[in-house]
């Protein structure tokens, strides 16, 4: 009960929040500004078709109509490196005019403080325009003997978990906190492989991205997949949530579970790195603009962004499309989230 | 047998729908896009989709189906007209073609290759069709039993059909096979994700991107010695009369049985998830070379060279659709962005695409066969002034050829790195023609250790090695690995030391 009025309460912040960003400070800071007969661009972190790609591309229409001026929009495709490569290209040749934004994963974020050679950005430098939230749910075949948390948290039977090289360290971290049989297989390049392993049985769990969950649901259940907890994603009070959508309030997070079953583990160093991974799912696709882009500017895009989420047309489109409505976090409500997510992937941070 | 009726009743559904206002012009729209694309050489079927795909999302799904399916359909087919006239082969599945394609155009039977192209892909999409109805239960149960293991085999067999498919010196081609390998491992190590062999260049996370890769390769070459030649690409005028319409489908009705043969790989490579169209047409075109009476003939422009590969690519299309709706896997690259399209559009992929809803995957599956059949009549019909291509002389061609190809090479990315790679791999591929060093070997490795190098952590992960001998399917391919190690010294021993099959210019 007490979880769910934090929630609520959560829900109201970043609502009023949201709304805030949309109607009060945005509208005057964006004053002026017309990008009328121009074309604005944006840089997508995928190639050409892959879900980011059609994610942007789904929704620049609504921003043409809700950016001033009713520009036209265009995108520059710069997959490769984790993300990288499309910050790195945000942050150093796009003109910060105000008609470009770029996009990148909150892994590819991450990579801005670790201080790689690769890494030419510095998102401290750049203006966070918002983010949409995507997190995990993790499946379990039935014959794995895991079905729901009871099961899970009296696993006898080991689970073979099939993963993305960035997401590993979560469930390491869990899995040891949890003191439950497991191994990790990394190899498989695309959720597409992991797919084939769980309905071959190689595999007996892996984490799904929650809109191909919830899209996909009925199969799912017909295959005999269940979803027993959930990633959640860090919200403006800096706790960690479960996405509600779908009927994915009744999964638990991994961090609710740690909290009930194993509470001597809560603040510890596999919590703080379960937290760690957990934090970017909240601002999972970033859009920032370039260093040196004028407030206005920033001001007019994170309006657009917030209006889109809020048009009915662009609501029902999303919901079709991707089986979820559009989770956005505004600007400056993912301001605190971002920075918070990069704090804890420094080095040392643990 | 009532479930043979029960399919076939679902097809007769399925095709029909096709032919139905607005699906029609719908589909004629993504061939016609599919068609134009595919002839510009490195492009393929991804840009067209791409250019289509934010008038699809706006569209009724059936009708937005059949547009993005008839762009799939008809770029391997096109994409072969470059590869036979030119000797520029845009992608990996029209390199096999190119092999012996090519060599005709220049003896003057451009026409006769191409019209060869054509009736494989419509006879190699009617068999795949056939075999499906007749046999989708059984093809349901294979996907079931691939796991790592058995892609991971798969794809060396069809490693080392390629690589063993080079010549007199079959050591040559393994290693030209080994060097691809190795190229396919610089930038992120599945598993862990760390960089390798990357250097300081971000460029190089990604790995080697394939089609600057491929075009360097084979048609920098081609065109360099084009314009040192300063000729016309076929010197005889003979092809200028004859558009090889019957001839063609003359050669096809005669290897018949090669062509059930590479339909049969082209649906069982298809099928199997994840596996691409290149291992399909070099496994096709190994069959053709292993059960040739004269297989030194291949790469000199031995039709059989034309059909097998473009049977195979053909027959594993239709395949390919299947198991990206049924279980929500994609069967190729192609496939893989369409499923995400499709999936945005309403489709949700499950087992039910194959039961309740079989009539609307075999509307897709027939927006294929019909795709092939109406790009393949189009072809025909403008045949003839195709084939004047290889009559032009080089000074005008060889510049328009340069453009195209550095269009193509570098539109996926907008990479000045690509173009480096392009103009790496053209030197490159101008020494080893030269020096009589294998290419399709290199490119095999290229694309077989990318889709290999996972599969083998994962196997070796899961089930350590226990998994080359208790596993059947696993055993059977290895089994096929020596056979086809062994075919060349095999045969040069069976000739009493004439040498083995030597693929010219691969």
């Amino acid at each position: 009960m007490k979880s769910r009025f934090k929630l609520a309460l959560a829900a109201l912040v970043a609502g009023s929040a949201a709304l805030g960003a949309a109607f009060a400070p945005g509208d005057a800071a964006a004053q002026g500004v017309s990008f009328k007969g121009k074309t604005v661009s944006i840089v997508v972190f995928s190639p050409p078709g892959a879900p980011p790609d059609l994610w942007f591309r789904q929704i620049g229409p609504y921003l043409s109509k809700h950016l001033p001026g009713n520009p036209e929009v265009r995108y520059i495709n710069k997959g490769g490196g984790g993300s990288v490569v499309a910050a790195n290209y945000t942050y150093n040749a796009l003109k910060p005019d105000g008609t470009n934004v770029g996009s990148f994963n909150a892994p590819g974020a991450a990579e801005s403080v670790r201080g790689k050679r690769k890494v030419q950005f510095d998102t401290s430098k750049m203006s966070f325009i918002g983010a949409q939230t995507i997190t995990r749910i993790v499946g379990f075949r039935g014959d794995s003997g895991t079905t729901d948390l009871n099961s899970f948290v009296k696993a006898t039977k080991k689970h073979l978990i099939g993963l993305q090289a960035a997401d590993t360290p979560y469930y390491e971290a869990f899995y040891r906190i949890m003191g439950i049989d497991y191994q990790v297989f990394s190899a498989y390049p695309r959720f597409a492989q992991r797919l084939q392993a769980m309905r071959t049985g190689e595999i007996n769990t892996t984490p799904f991205a929650h809109l191909t969950w919830v899209q996909n649901l009925s199969t799912y259940k017909k295959t005999d997949f269940h979803a027993v907890y959930q990633m959640g994603y860090m919200d403006g009070s800096g706790e960690i949530v479960p996405v509600t959508v779908g009927g994915m309030d009744k999964v638990p997070t991994g961090h609710s579970i740690v909290k009930k079953h194993k509470p001597k583990a809560v603040g510890s160093r596999d919590w703080k790195i379960m937290t760690s991974v957990a934090a970017g799912q909240g601002v999972a696709r970033e859009v920032w603009a370039p260093p040196g882009t004028e407030a206005k500017y920033v001001a007019a895009w994170r309006k657009a962004f917030v209006a889109t989420s809020n048009d009915a047309q662009y609501k029902a489109d999303h919901q079709k499309a991707w089986g979820v409505p559009m989770s956005w976090i505004p600007g400056d409500v993912g301001e605190p989230i971002v920075k918070k997510y990069l704090d804890m992937n420094r080095p040392g941070a643990f | 047998m009532g479930v043979i009726l029960f399919i076939a009743g679902a097809f007769v559904n399925g095709f029909y729908k096709v032919f139905t206002w607005p699906v029609f012009p719908m589909m004629m729209i993504g061939i016609v896009a599919g068609m134009i694309v595919g002839l510009i050489p490195g492009l393929g079927g991804l840009i067209a989709h791409i250019l289509l795909i934010p008038f699809a999302l706006q569209m009724d799904p059936l009708n937005a189906y059949v547009m993005l399916l008839g762009v799939y359909a008809v770029t391997t087919q096109t994409d072969s007209i470059p590869a036979v006239l030119l000797g520029v082969p845009g992608t990996a599945a029209a390199l096999a073609t190119s092999l012996d394609g090519y060599p005709m155009a220049k003896r003057g039977e451009a026409g006769r290759a191409l019209c060869a192209s054509y009736y494989a892909s419509i006879l190699g999409t009617f068999v795949a069709t056939a075999i499906f109805i007749l046999f989708l239960p059984g093809l349901r149960a294979l996907v079931n039993n691939f796991s790592s293991p058995e892609f991971f085999m798969l794809v060396m067999l069809g490693l080392v059909m390629a690589s063993s498919l080079s010549g007199k010196s079959a050591a040559r081609g393994l290693l030209m096979g080994g060097l691809g390998l190795m190229i396919s491992m610089i930038g992120q190590a599945p598993g862990t994700g760390d960089t390798r062999f990357a250097g300081p260049f971000l460029y190089l996370w990604e790995g080697m991107p394939l089609i600057p890769i491929v075009l360097g390769l084979f048609a920098v070459p081609e065109v360099i010695d084009l314009a040192i030649r300063n000729t016309t690409i076929a010197s005889s005028e003979v092809g200028r009369k004859v558009s090889g319409l019957w001839t063609g489908f003359v050669d096809c009705a005669r290897n018949w049985w090669l062509v059930v043969k590479c339909s049969v790989v082209g649906v069982i490579t298809g099928f199997i998830p994840g596996l691409g169209g290149a291992v399909a047409e070099w496994m096709s075109y190994a069959i053709a070379v292993a059960s040739d009476k004269n297989p030194d003939s291949f790469g000199k422009g031995n039709v059989r060279g034309v059909i097998a590969p473009e049977t195979g690519t053909a027959s594993h299309k239709p395949g390919a659709i299947i198991p990206t709706v049924a279980f929500g896997i994609p069967g190729n690259n192609a496939m893989a962005v369409l499923l995400v399209v499709f999936v945005i559009i309403g489709l949700r992929p499950g087992p039910e695409m194959l039961d309740t809803q079989l009539d609307l995957t075999f509307t897709m599956v027939s927006v294929v066969i019909v795709g092939n059949i109406v790009a393949a009549l189009l072809a025909l019909i403008l045949q003839r002034w195709l084939v004047m291509l290889c009559f032009i002389r080089a000074n005008l061609l060889v510049p328009f050829i340069l453009a195209a190809m550095i269009v193509g090479a570098t539109f996926a990315r907008l990479s000045f790195g690509d173009i480096m790679v392009f103009l790496a791999a053209g030197t490159l591929g101008y020494v080893f023609k030269h020096a009589d060093w294998p290419r399709v070997p290199l490119v095999m490795g290229l694309i077989m250790g990318r889709i290999a190098e996972p599969y083998l952590f994962s196997t070796v992960d899961r089930y350590n090695y226990e998994w080359l001998y208790t596993r059947p399917i696993v055993v059977v391919l290895i089994i096929f690995i020596c056979m086809a190690l062994a075919a060349p010294y095999y045969r040069r021993w069976r000739n009493k030391g004439a040498p083995g099959p030597r693929i010219r210019g691969s």
